[in-house]
């Protein structure tokens, strides 16, 4: 049942946030070793990046780019996956690497750079999709969207249409689903960045992957 | 609650959804915009001399003794730090790469560290050379070459000018190394999985 269609407002408050991400986001990089590697892994996979930021808080320009090049690539599809649109993915992508290297003495290295500079990233992201007055509808807790309703046959999918009907999708259900299933946001973390419920984000979520399957089985 | 298909399919595809690249002239742009550069150099200030002793002539015993206690004092901290640091030398296990960490201590640590890493890598990968040793000898081989070229760079070290460069060169190929054993784990998972997971 719909309610109300509601402008979100507000930016995420949360830092302490970025530091379980970072945890994740790790997680999901050592996914497939071994589990006696995963501590001495964790602490090298800090390691090499370490540096790098303290040489970037000294002013480092060799050690901006490093990072720059490390980062730009999977940040600018972030942006893209959010925005859908090049022109804004490059404004963002430039504008939050100046923040983050003008910022970056607040960044105390409890995460990773790459949680840390994605959380930037997302944000003006979202903020940049907001100007274009993306409503993000508000449920009721009530309206439950049932899992059996997809629509899942057996047919082969391609990386490339299923990214490409991800595009297509409308902006509100293409962020909240990009958030979801490639930038690895819980619902909780989608609901703050966005300023909605989570219930919300949990329907626009299962409302979004209906509509992308749909899509995917024409 | 079961993970459906779409969900699986994205997540285990997650790299290939980074389909694009960023525009070539925006580092140009960034940097244009980043604060001047702070030069390393620009940092270290000259040290400051200051007199201890007084410069009249007529030195009294009591001056001739103040200053010779700073001396004396200023004697003992260096032999103290001295001691500290040979003894942190000779006592310590090293934890470094000696000949890199000349260069750069910080590397050193860094790159025994990776070496390390690799060699336990190397040898989880050791594993399958009785089930597999066809794909045994192909992994090996690729980490073999790159170890050799990390070998000769190693020993160019000490004489080469540009040494910097050099180690930066080295920390790449490890990681380089190292990415490449994780894939090759990655695949040995892989194939090592119950297959009925891949065909759901």
């Amino acid at each position: 049942m719909i309610h109300e269609a509601v402008e979100i407002v507000g930016v995420r408050k949360g830092v302490e946030r970025q530091e379980r991400r970072g945890g994740e986001e790790f997680i999901s990089k050592t996914r497939n070793l071994p589990v006696f590697l995963k501590p001495l892994e964790q602490t090298l996979y800090l390691d090499r990046h370490y540096s790098l930021v303290e040489a970037c808080k000294r002013g480092d320009r060799k050690a901006q780019y490093e990072l720059y090049r490390l980062y730009s690539k999977s940040m600018f599809n972030v942006c893209m996956r959010i925005l859908n649109h090049m022109g804004e993915a490059e404004d963002v992508l430039q504008e939050a690497f100046l923040d983050a290297f003008q910022k970056i003495h607040d960044f105390r290295q409890t995460s990773t750079f790459g949680a840390w500079l994605k959380q930037i990233v997302v944000n003006r992201a979202i903020n940049q999709l907001r100007q274009r007055k993306v409503q993000w509808v508000e449920v009721e807790e009530a309206e439950y969207v049932g899992e059996e309703a997809l629509l899942q046959d057996e047919t082969e999918w391609e990386v490339e249409r299923v990214r490409v009907g991800i595009q297509r999708l409308p902006d509100g259900f293409r962020t909240v689903l990009s958030l979801y299933l490639l930038e690895g946001y819980d619902h909780e973390e989608i609901a703050e960045v966005l300023g909605i419920s989570e219930s919300t984000s949990r329907t626009q979520y299962m409302r979004a992957k209906r509509k992308l399957v749909e899509m995917l089985s024409t | 609650m079961k993970k459906d298909r779409i969900e699986r399919f994205i997540r285990d595809n997650r790299e290939e959804f980074d389909a694009f690249e960023p525009p070539l002239g925006l580092w140009a742009d960034i940097e244009r915009r980043l604060p001047e550069a702070i030069l390393p150099d620009a940092e270290e200030k000259e040290a400051k001399v200051i007199p201890l002793g007084n410069a009249a002539g007529n030195r009294s015993w009591m001056h001739f003794f103040i200053e010779k206690s700073w001396r004396m004092a200023a004697g003992v901290v260096l032999l103290l730090g001295l001691g500290f640091v040979a003894g942190q030398y000779v006592m310590k296990p090293r934890y470094t790469d000696p000949i890199i960490a000349q260069v750069s201590p910080e590397e050193g640590k860094m790159a025994f560290r990776y070496a390390s890493l690799i060699e336990t890598k190397r040898s989880e990968i050791k594993a399958i050379e009785t089930s597999n040793p066809q794909l045994y000898r192909e992994f090996a081989s690729e980490i073999e070459q790159l170890d050799k070229d990390y070998q000769n760079l190693r020993s160019e070290l000490p004489q080469t000018p540009n040494q910097t460069e050099l180690v930066e060169a080295m920390i790449q190929n490890l990681q380089l190394q190292l990415d490449i054993l994780n894939r090759q784990l990655q695949i040995i998972n892989r194939i090592s999985k119950p297959s009925h997971e891949k065909t759901i």
